[in-house]
């Protein structure tokens, strides 16, 4: 389970303007958001030691483009060594942990593909659209809209395969100090692991989305109608928030052409 | 897939804000091997066959709907025609044993409604067939979920006039058996019956069906509402190809979560239900903005039923079979728009401002998926003129090797303008004015109007 890092985290975590990130944490957009208005220096933990110090936006997206376009030039040549190992060696501001994330299948993706097909179907191009967008939307300043990876081809399968599966946990309602802690404690307990978080901050409210990988329910005995209950009862307790929380099939199966 | 947070945040919407739902999901069950001739053997077949089949339906589609997040209103039974399972009874009183033994299981099995009570007698009506018609009003008035469909025209065949006008004296015996001529909402008659369509009351289990299927019906007029409104206020509400083509994609987002929750509820039921189809009509309700009189109105119709109103139908359908049938390949039942005048807030809006009348309603019924629906008349209305308006529509579907269908109610002691409030979905009935002049000498005539000249394509 990853620790969610909120700006209140940062504040206390952040000592002579470094903040040192492990491979066990998220950070939510805020707290990059924060991160990057304090001009923080982010180190990584030694199981990632080649991460540079943050950089401006700018800089840091044309050394990612330059990147990809590498990445995409050796795909061509070998097409099923996809890694996106190098590409996070070179210089991506997300914690390691977050690159991890992505589901098994999509690391095998075909190729070779051009840059433009490849930010076209990210289903077929995975590695690299997904390490694209996930990228430069994160180091965007006030970049809220970074999407999700969903698991394709739910609608025609039957009825859950049972590992890997992931519920998309999206709270809405009126902004205050430690939703994410709360609902990130309620989705550790159930023993769900949080895969991605991003949030929308509009005036007093705010939108966020978590997405939290169910493979782990099994084990503490939960049933997904028990995880969703729980949630929702944290929503009452928490007073002016909406819990929803949806298997990520019917993402897929009304978004994927 | 990459799912972007709009697109998390528009699925939300939809369900939460704009009525986005799973209308019907239906079982289908088959009756072929029902014994026949035997009234005690047979109802204690039927009890114990659609109650083994359909016990887990509700609890599995309640399980669907808890975990991918998207409502499903309903979950209804379909059967084999029950003039097939049940011919050779001698009694007209074991017919509405049946139906009263069908009304039970639906009950126990907690379903709203089940469907099947029918015959198909669109050339011509066996002993079965017309034990069965008529049965109906004392079917229907013994019970409360037991719903009845008759095919009575097919562009293949014609239509069987004789049967057309025995219906016109079935439904006016039932609308005067039943509290507001209530029983009348579940009595629907058709030219080209679909033999997988999940909407009650015309549902019901074709025998080119297998043993078990699982049929979904989508809705979602609040959907298409609500985006042909975003589309106004980005100002790009000029060029009816734009607006066609916002129909045509929100369509495809229902109709795909249709056969998600379709593939989920047959998977999880196990063999031997299959999954069937989806019903990709866009289906109204009483609550306000989950209306197709509000979409026609949006489009720059003043009130529902102005001219143009049956153009404006026209690319509406149009428009959702394009989406509905490019996102699945199992698209079935009725599929098109509902106009069901109680159940659409807007159409009884525009009944009551008098845009709407039974006239204009038949020229709509040209072009949407099903026919005159849910529309009330005065009781006094005689049965020779209500065969009369099913001749009328059901002429309009065999020609245009469409589906059509009538379900009426003349319901007693009323007059034009006058409302009645039936509560839940089916919701207000404006009695509308019907002509005066007769077609009795008309509809006394004996036989079949032969099917068109387009009906010979071999």
């Amino acid at each position: 389970m990853k620790r969610a890092i909120t700006e209140r985290d940062v504040e206390t975590l952040a000592a002579n303007g470094k903040l040192t990130v492990t491979r066990d944490m998220v950070l939510t957009p805020a707290a990059r958001e924060l991160i990057s208005r304090k001009g923080l220096e982010v180190t990584y933990s030694a199981e990632a030691p080649k991460a540079p110090p943050a950089v401006s936006g700018d800089q840091l997206n044309s050394v990612i483009q330059q990147v990809i376009a590498e990445e995409i030039a050796k795909l061509r040549e070998a097409p099923s060594q996809a890694s996106p190992a190098p590409l996070l060696g070179h210089g991506s501001p997300l914690p390691p942990g977050e690159a991890g994330s992505r589901p098994g299948e999509e690391l095998a993706a075909p190729a070779p593909l051009l840059p433009e097909a490849a930010a076209r179907d990210t289903r077929v191009a995975g590695v690299d659209a997904d390490s694209m967008a996930r990228v430069l939307d994160g180091v965007r300043p006030g970049a809220s809209d970074h999407g999700h990876w969903i698991s394709p081809g739910t609608t025609d399968g039957g009825p859950g395969s049972g590992a890997g599966e992931r519920a998309v946990v999206t709270v809405v309602g009126q902004n205050r100090p430690g939703i994410v802690a709360r609902i990130s404690a309620i989705v550790a307990e159930c023993g769900g692991d949080l895969a991605d978080i991003s949030q929308v901050i509009l005036d007093r409210y705010f939108s966020m989305i978590f997405i939290v990988n169910l493979s782990g329910l099994s084990e503490h005995n939960i049933s997904f109608r028990v995880f969703k209950e729980r949630l929702q009862d944290e929503a009452v307790r928490l007073g002016q928030v909406q819990v929803l929380v949806m298997h990520e099939g019917i993402f897929s199966a009304m978004h994927e052409v | 897939m990459f799912t972007s947070t709009k697109e998390i945040h528009e699925t939300i919407r939809m369900i939460e804000a704009e009525h986005l739902d799973i209308r019907t999901v239906t079982l289908g069950i088959s009756l072929l091997d029902a014994p026949h001739g035997n009234v005690e053997s047979l109802c204690a077949f039927l009890y114990e066959k659609i109650h083994n089949r359909a016990r887990r339906l509700v609890e599995v589609a309640a399980g669907v709907e808890d975990r991918f997040g998207i409502p499903i209103v309903n979950k209804r039974i379909s059967l084999t025609p029950m003039s097939i399972v049940c011919e050779g009874l001698p009694e007209l009183d074991d017919y509405v044993s049946v139906a009263r033994i069908l009304d039970r299981v639906a009950a126990d099995c907690g379903v709203d409604y089940i469907a099947g009570y029918s015959a198909l007698v669109h050339k011509g009506a066996t002993t079965g067939d017309m034990n069965l018609m008529n049965s109906i009003p004392a079917a229907l008035a013994a019970t409360k979920r037991v719903c009845s469909s008759i095919n009575l025209a097919s562009s293949r065949t014609g239509i069987n006039m004789d049967c057309v006008r025995h219906m016109g004296q079935v439904i006016k015996e039932l609308a005067n058996r039943t509290v507001h001529a209530s029983g009348c909402a579940r009595l629907v008659v058709f030219a080209n019956v679909p033999e997988d369509n999940p909407f009650i009351a015309g549902a019901f289990h074709g025998i080119g069906e297998p043993d078990a299927v699982i049929n979904v019906g989508v809705s979602g007029p609040g959907v298409v509402l609500a985006a042909l409104r975003r589309l106004k206020r980005q100002g790009q509400f000029d060029d009816l190809c734009d607006i066609t083509e916002t129909i045509k994609k929100m369509a495809f987002k229902i109709t795909r979560a249709g056969e998600l929750i379709g593939r989920h509820v047959a998977a999880e039921l196990g063999a031997p239900v299959q999954f069937g189809i989806v019903d990709l009509s866009l289906a109204p309700t009483p609550a306000i903005g989950d209306s197709i009189s509000d979409i026609i109105e949006e489009m720059g119709i003043e009130s529902t039923g102005a001219p143009g109103t049956t153009a404006a139908l026209a690319m509406l359908v149009d428009a959702v079979k394009k989406g509905g049938t490019m996102a699945s390949s199992s698209v079935g039942g009725l599929s098109g728009a509902f106009i069901p005048v109680s159940e659409d807030a807007g159409m009884v809006a525009a009944t009551l401002r008098g845009s709407l009348s039974l006239a204009k309603m038949e020229a709509m019924t040209a072009v949407c998926s099903v026919g005159l629906d849910m529309v009330a008349v005065p009781g006094d209305t005689s049965a020779e003129t209500i065969s009369g308006i099913i001749a009328d529509e059901l002429a309009i579907g065999m020609i245009n090797n469409k589906t059509t269908a009538v379900r009426i109610l003349p319901v007693p002691d009323t007059k034009p303008g006058d409302v009645i409030d039936l509560g839940g979905l089916l919701g207000q009935l404006v009695i509308m004015d019907v002509p005066q002049f007769s077609s009795a000498e008309f509809v006394r005539l004996k036989g079949r109007i032969p099917p068109a000249i387009t009906s010979s394509r071999n």
